[in-house]
């Protein structure tokens, strides 16, 4: 009996201490989890040279909504790879947005011909999603589930195409809808 | 910018003129074709006058070489200056009106995605949590809801408390992204949330806590008005000098 308590006693701690496999993926990725996911505010915005997209449109996708800023280093640093996600992803239900706020149209244009962007752009012209997500910095990424709801986020640059980024996509692709 | 490298501490001695003027006389300008010409005369016509075998601060131009230096560097310095029409500048004991800050306005500004303490992470998650929470609370005040209230508010002041252990001042305008700009008045706040508890404490029959309040409200309202005056703040001063005992 003492015998058997001791691999009991520590297959207890490895359960306690080990995260749940959701948290495990975010947390590999880079990615806060968000402890309570929340509701994703409504939006409709106009897409860079294109039409109006809205959010609750979306519903039932899984969305990657991106905050850049044209002049930002680190959001240049991170486009390239967000460009190539949207490319390696283009035919699943992950929907890739970028938002930017309060900047002229010619200089959103010059910063998609460089960083070769083919992912929408959405123009928040007088900031006011960018105000109703709390974004305080950029970039700042946020994740919506199928049902609306924010359930991660990153604060800062990201290598967008990295194993543990996309095993997460993979991860929450999966997810039922 | 410009930069020219010459130590006059050091004679310097003419050397062969055959060099170009930039790389004999250690002149670097840093690419700037004008600064680059007028060191290049300087420094070719000067040998001529001083003549072979003089050392540079020896010279009879000695005077008149250092009095071009100095016009030079004073035109270099001017340019850097910053122009007259960006030096605006908001006096630190100037009031602003309750129509530029007010608290609905800062209701306005920190509504959107509900931040929840599980979630809160940056310092601006906790401002944010801390005026919704805040909002919450004043709402269920009107309702005569005090148990409620109270505990938003108390979670406000609890949001509020994190923002300042790192940012301590209170500002009128505080950019945090890009163009955004954002009124931040953590301190102030938290007074204006303490003298909304003395009401709400009193109601609940508390008097222990109205003490309390009345006590706190009042420190954070002077620290608040250490860095920013605000009419919003005087309105706060007097609903805590109407709560004082009358004589």
């Amino acid at each position: 009996m003492r015998r058997l308590l001791m691999p009991v006693f520590f297959f207890i701690i490895f359960l306690l201490g080990s995260a749940p496999p959701a948290v495990a993926q975010f947390s590999e990725a880079g990615v806060q989890k968000l402890r309570v996911a929340v509701d994703a505010p409504d939006f409709t915005l106009k897409e860079l040279g294109g039409e109006k997209i809205s959010l609750k449109e979306l519903r039932g996708k899984i969305i990657l909504l991106n905050f850049f800023a044209t002049l930002c280093p680190n959001c240049r640093r991170e486009s390239p790879s967000f460009a190539k996600l949207h490319e390696e992803f283009k035919n699943t239900d992950l929907v890739l947005l970028k938002l930017v706020a309060k900047e002229k149209e010619k200089d959103i244009i010059k910063y998609k011909k460089e960083l070769n962007i083919s992912s929408p752009i959405l123009i928040d012209d007088n900031a006011s999603v960018t105000n109703t997500y709390g974004v305080s910095s950029s970039p700042q990424t946020f994740f919506i589930n199928r049902e609306g709801k924010i359930i991660g986020r990153v604060l800062k640059e990201m290598d967008w195409t990295s194993k543990n980024m996309k095993d997460l996509i993979e991860y929450l692709l999966k997810e039922k809808k | 910018m410009n930069r020219i490298h010459l130590n006059l501490k050091q004679p310097l001695i003419i050397p062969n003129l055959s060099l170009p003027p930039r790389i004999k006389y250690g002149v670097n300008s840093g690419g700037s074709p004008v600064v680059s010409r007028a060191c290049g005369f300087l420094l070719e016509f000067i040998p001529m006058k001083i003549g072979a075998g003089m050392t540079f601060l020896e010279g009879p131009l000695k005077k008149v070489v250092y009095l071009i230096f100095i016009l030079i560097f004073g035109f270099l310095g001017a340019r850097c200056a910053t122009p007259k029409e960006e030096l605006k500048t908001v006096p630190k004991d100037q009031v602003h009106s309750l129509k530029e800050i007010n608290l609905e306005k800062v209701f306005g500004e920190n509504r959107g995605l509900k931040v929840l303490e599980e979630n809160a992470t940056t310092v601006h998650d906790y401002y944010r949590g801390g005026v919704q929470e805040k909002e919450e609370g004043e709402r269920l005040m009107k309702e005569s809801r005090w148990e409620e209230a109270r505990r938003h508010l108390e979670k406000s002041n609890r949001f509020l408390r994190v923002v300042l252990k790192y940012l301590r001042e209170d500002e009128a305008n505080r950019n945090i992204h890009g163009n955004l700009v954002v009124i931040f008045l953590p301190n102030l706040l938290i007074a204006d949330n303490d003298l909304k508890l003395v009401a709400v404490y009193k109601n609940m029959r508390n008097d222990n806590k109205v003490a309390e309040a009345k006590a706190e409200g009042k420190l954070y309202l002077a620290e608040s008005l250490k860095s920013v005056r605000t009419e919003w703040a005087d309105q706060i001063k007097k609903g805590f000098e109407d709560e004082l005992p009358k004589k």
